[in-house]
């Protein structure tokens, strides 16, 4: 089988995605445009983090971390946005370091329920500490958007703003393809198929898990801090753990297997969620029904389904019609 | 104004209760399956809606039984429906994912979602409570002891003790301790590895349902309570060590304890934050809990 194909199903929405702004700026439409790409950055640096075996069921606190450090610094210092949301990621990665040391190097199921209970506490946090700062319950309001740049204005719903969170999106979303492409991504694999022969080869497990973990963790940041300036109000309740299991969806539904598996699942599940829409309580329970059908029948995800049953049959397609043509 | 300890260890002793049955079911199903029901936290409150409707709505309302004679029925009522929904859960979803910690973690995620939207859906989301079963209050040393919470206790207690003796006496209790110490002994030696896991998936079930009926009279239920309650039967786990039973009941009285004496002297809050921090302190101090054994 060719390698190209993951790649052309994977590039095909993201292409749709940039495309399509141009014909449509209606508001609704862009805001789920920009959420697309957020969406985007948090499955992808998720499936990055599930490379070395590890689920972090608080990505979504993560998130949430970048959004309120980049916020507040906007809000309280006056700080230029195109160094808060750097300083947002590196605050989300920092405290992936701390995290990430204490439970990342103990085996067995650890990272899971510890990295559940983190987000229910970043949450916690976030909505009765340091009120002043963060907001409480109520969260920040009134973030800007980022600041004008080489005569472009980013308002709110307008194209500038969408390329400005793709260009983002992409390039990080690059970094991580090329991590998993070269040696580190070959060692990850290794973690993953066996953890213990991974540390009788000497390879350092905890230091490739943290490294993992700690990359996927500053792209959540990032994509808060964009959240925050394109939302311009975050409450704790957008960071709660639905968000990371419409993440975790995404990717499972995806495809774990291939890069591009999260991009196609962000696509499929948020074309659900608008077709349906009318049916908005249904949601949690298609997410659910996804996750069982599709480990219990197809453990590749859609993905691994265009790769097995759609690919072999255009394959076979194009070859008969090149031997007909041969002969 | 006077600080009444005697109020608060009593709470402390019926929020452990609880906690140590949520924990319980949960460490049962991990140890002899290797596989973390993220579903557990919604199993229990589908315990406290079958009490609601079932409990009050039903017997109590609709056909005048006495309070006490009703609650015994839903137990009896809980334990047939949700030892069935466990046994069948088991056998139909969780067969393929034993052993395999992230494929059964994921699909316990998405069966814990269907049952939380579910129950939103058909129950409507808002919170409900129901009277207390065991009405009047015990006046002891000034503290005032609802008879309810008492109750809790009783019937938690009694619950443990049970579970104690069919893991220690019986035979399928003895198989499901063999099995989590070695499967691989344990089955050549004969014993029904399919059988056992979905009983103790069962019992699990079961626990995490009478968690829930014994906290509805006291408390409140709504769809949404699951999350939090997994996190504290996560966070118990890890203290009391996992895979250990005994330890499980002990991390369950340390959080309530916590929970009483926190949420008296400062806020709800800061007692999870508080659990938190402690278990963090112990992955790096000591990772194995208190009276768990040490990884091998």
């Amino acid at each position: 089988m060719p390698r190209i194909k993951q790649t052309t199903f994977g590039f095909l929405p993201a292409i749709i995605l940039l495309i399509l702004p141009l014909f449509s700026q209606e508001h609704y439409m862009m805001h789920i445009f920009m959420w697309v790409c957020i969406y985007f950055m948090l499955s992808t640096s998720l499936r990055f983090i599930m490379l070395v075996n590890a689920v972090n069921f608080a990505h979504a606190g993560f998130m949430g971390v970048g959004a309120y450090i980049s916020a507040a610094l906007v809000i309280k210092l006056g700080l230029s946005f195109w160094i808060t949301f750097i300083l947002g990621g590196i605050a989300s990665a920092i405290f992936a370091i701390f995290f990430g040391f204490i439970t990342l190097r103990l085996k067995g199921a650890y990272f899971f329920l510890v990295s559940f209970a983190l987000c229910e506490i970043i949450r916690i946090s976030f909505s009765s500490y340091q009120i002043k700062i963060f907001g409480g319950v109520n969260g920040l309001i009134g973030i800007p958007t980022p600041n004008p740049i080489f005569g472009l204005q980013f308002k709110v719903g307008g194209l500038p703003l969408f390329y400005l969170t793709s260009l983002i999106t992409i390039i990080f979303t690059f970094i991580t393809y090329l991590i998993e492409k070269c040696y580190w991504g070959k060692v990850f694999r290794c973690i993953t198929e066996s953890q213990s022969l991974a540390e009788s080869v000497g390879i350092n497990v905890t230091k490739y898990k943290l490294t993992a973990f700690v990359i996927g963790c500053f792209i959540a940041g990032i994509a808060g801090s964009l959240y925050a300036s394109f939302n311009g109000v975050i409450t704790p309740l957008d960071f709660t753990f639905r968000l990371s299991l419409f993440v975790l969806v995404c990717v499972v539904f995806g495809g774990r297997e291939g890069f591009f598996g999260p991009a196609l699942g962000v696509a499929a599940l948020v074309a659900i969620g608008e077709a349906f829409r009318s049916f908005a309580y249904f949601e949690p329970i298609i997410w659910g029904a996804c996750i069982i059908i599709v480990l219990l029948f197809a453990p590749q995800g859609l993905l691994g389904f265009m790769d097995r049953i759609l690919v072999p049959v255009i394959w076979k397609f194009g070859k008969s019609i090149k031997r007909e043509n041969n002969i | 104004m006077e600080v009444n300890w005697l109020q608060l260890i009593v709470n402390g002793i019926q929020l452990g209760a609880i906690y140590s049955l949520v924990a319980l079911g949960l460490t049962l199903i991990f140890s002899i399956m290797n596989v973390i029901n993220f579903a557990h936290g919604e199993i229990y409150m589908l315990g406290g809606f079958t009490g609601y409707y079932i409990y009050y709505k039903l017997l109590v309302m609709q056909l005048k039984f006495p309070n006490y004679l009703a609650y015994f029925i839903t137990f009896i009522i809980i334990l047939i429906v949700f030892s069935v929904l466990g046994f069948f859960l088991e056998k139909s979803i969780f067969r393929p994912f034993r052993g395999n910690l992230l494929a059964g973690l994921l699909i316990s995620v998405g069966l814990g979602e269907i049952f939380q939207m579910g129950a939103a859906l058909s129950f409507g989301p808002e919170t409900k409570g129901i009277p207390p079963t065991f009405t009047g209050t015990l006046s002891l040393f000034n503290a005032s002891l609802s008879y309810q919470r008492i109750a809790i206790i009783v019937i938690g207690a009694l619950l443990i003790v049970c579970l104690h003796f069919f893991l220690a006496r019986t035979k399928i209790g003895l198989a499901m301790r063999a099995i989590s110490q070695d499967r691989e002994a344990a089955q050549s030696l004969g014993m029904n590895y399919g059988l056992t896991s979905s009983l103790g998936f069962a019992i699990g079930c079961v626990l995490a349902g009478f968690a829930g009926i014994l906290v509805i009279p006291a408390s409140y239920i709504d769809p949404f309570v699951g999350g939090g309650y997994l996190m504290k039967a996560f966070i118990i786990i890890i203290i009391g060590g996992m895979g250990s039973l005994p330890g499980c009941i002990l991390g369950g009285f340390i959080i309530g304890f916590i929970e009483s004496f926190g949420s008296y002297f400062f806020a709800l809050s800061t007692a999870t934050v508080v659990s938190f921090i402690i278990v963090i302190a112990f992955l790096i101090l000591r990772p194995r809990g208190l009276l768990g054994h040490a990884e091998d």
